[in-house]
């Protein structure tokens, strides 16, 4: 017995989309429903299906539980740690230390090429009690190709 | 490295400018990214089938994420994002063949055992029909790393750790389609394997049968 708008070989073809939740198109899966309460053997096709595919899942999901130690999570806590250390070493290495300036961005990347530019000019005006300095620092990011 | 930007993975607005600093990100990598290490271990383990490489790529993985995660919008799908990492780490640094997974000699073997014995089995009862229950654990897992790689993946991603095939297709690399055609044709072979098992054949690291009994995808 077929439904007005979807035959049984469509439904065979996608049934998968459907047990797997992944129809999105709500007229679409209602014409499913439809289907499945006009027809037995697409319906007995798909009840069977769904229990295959939770027997598989609770086997996997048994089987496949593997947890990591607290030995290796401080590992990786540890490992983290040094990353962000170098990552904030490099930051400070390209931090000015005058004001008026803000740092590009709060941290590097450890592979990039990082180019500092300084030029400071200093200038004694009158008679020596005033001193101008003015800086300008350039920085360039260069990402690995 | 190179993101879809349908996993939402856009740079944040002004390029490398942000309000958070180093210390403010390592607490959110810690407090948002570490809690799935053991996540990220069974599915290393899926790809590396030992142990120890799983250990390494999963630490690779969680610094190269870490790496990148001023480039990771929070609010965004940060499993599917770590997962992502984890594959191509694994594609760049750890498998053997660069370009399509060799299937190993011992996997054929393990095919020819299972071809000349699905010939004596009962006729009439397919892999569909198999009660799929009681199997060990240690069974499971043998059957499933006795997959070819394309396969494997796409039903553990799938069945293991629930998710959508578009998050599959962003993870691997590949179009939607394909996800939906290796997860069909895995859940059948690991469905052939599991069934030789519970029929109490216990032919270690049987998988299904090359050719579909039932006529090809």
């Amino acid at each position: 017995m077929n439904s007005e708008h979807l035959d049984c070989n469509a439904i065979h073809s996608t049934l998968a989309l459907f047990i797997d939740n992944e129809i999105e198109d709500q007229n679409l899966y209602h014409e499913f429903e439809v289907h499945f309460d006009l027809c037995e053997p697409c319906k007995v096709e798909l009840l069977r299906e769904q229990e295959n595919l939770r027997q598989l899942k609770a086997l996997l999901g048994g089987a496949c539980c593997e947890e990591v130690t607290g030995a290796f999570q401080e590992q990786l806590l540890a490992q983290i740690a040094a990353v962000a250390e170098e990552q904030m070493r490099q930051a400070q290495f390209a931090n000015n230390p005058f004001e008026g300036f803000a740092a590009f961005g709060p941290g590097f990347i450890p592979g990039q090429t990082v180019i500092t530019t300084s030029y400071t000019r200093t200038e004694i005006i009158d008679d020596g009690i005033h001193i101008q300095i003015e800086t300008t620092q350039e920085f360039r990011e260069e990402f690995p190709g | 490295m190179p993101m879809s930007t349908e996993l939402d993975l856009a740079t944040p607005a002004g390029g490398l400018a942000t309000t958070e600093s180093i210390s403010e990100r390592k607490a959110r990598f810690e407090r948002d990214a570490l809690p799935y290490a053991s996540s990220l271990y069974g599915a290393a383990l899926r790809y590396t089938k030992n142990p120890h490489d799983a250990e390494d790529l999963v630490q690779d993985t969680f610094i190269k994420a870490f790496n990148s995660f001023h480039q990771f919008q929070e609010g965004t799908n940060l499993k599917a994002w770590l997962y992502r990492v984890l594959s191509t780490t694994f594609i760049n640094n750890y498998r053997k063949d660069q370009r399509r997974p060799q299937i190993s000699a011992s996997e054929v073997e393990d095919w020819q055992i299972h071809e000349a014995a699905s010939h004596t089995s009962d006729q009439g009862k397919s892999a569909e029909d198999e009660v799929l229950e009681n199997i060990p654990d240690g069974d499971v897992k043998s059957a499933l790393a006795a997959m070819p790689e394309e396969f494997r993946m796409a039903v553990y991603l799938a069945d293991v750790e629930g998710f959508s095939y578009k998050e599959i297709a962003e993870i691997i690399g590949v179009p939607t389609g394909t996800v939906m055609s290796r997860l069909h044709r895995g859940r059948k072979l690991l469905r052939e394997a599991l069934a030789e098992y519970a029929k109490g054949r216990g032919i270690k690291g049987a998988t299904g049968a090359e050719s579909d009994k039932r006529g090809g995808e």
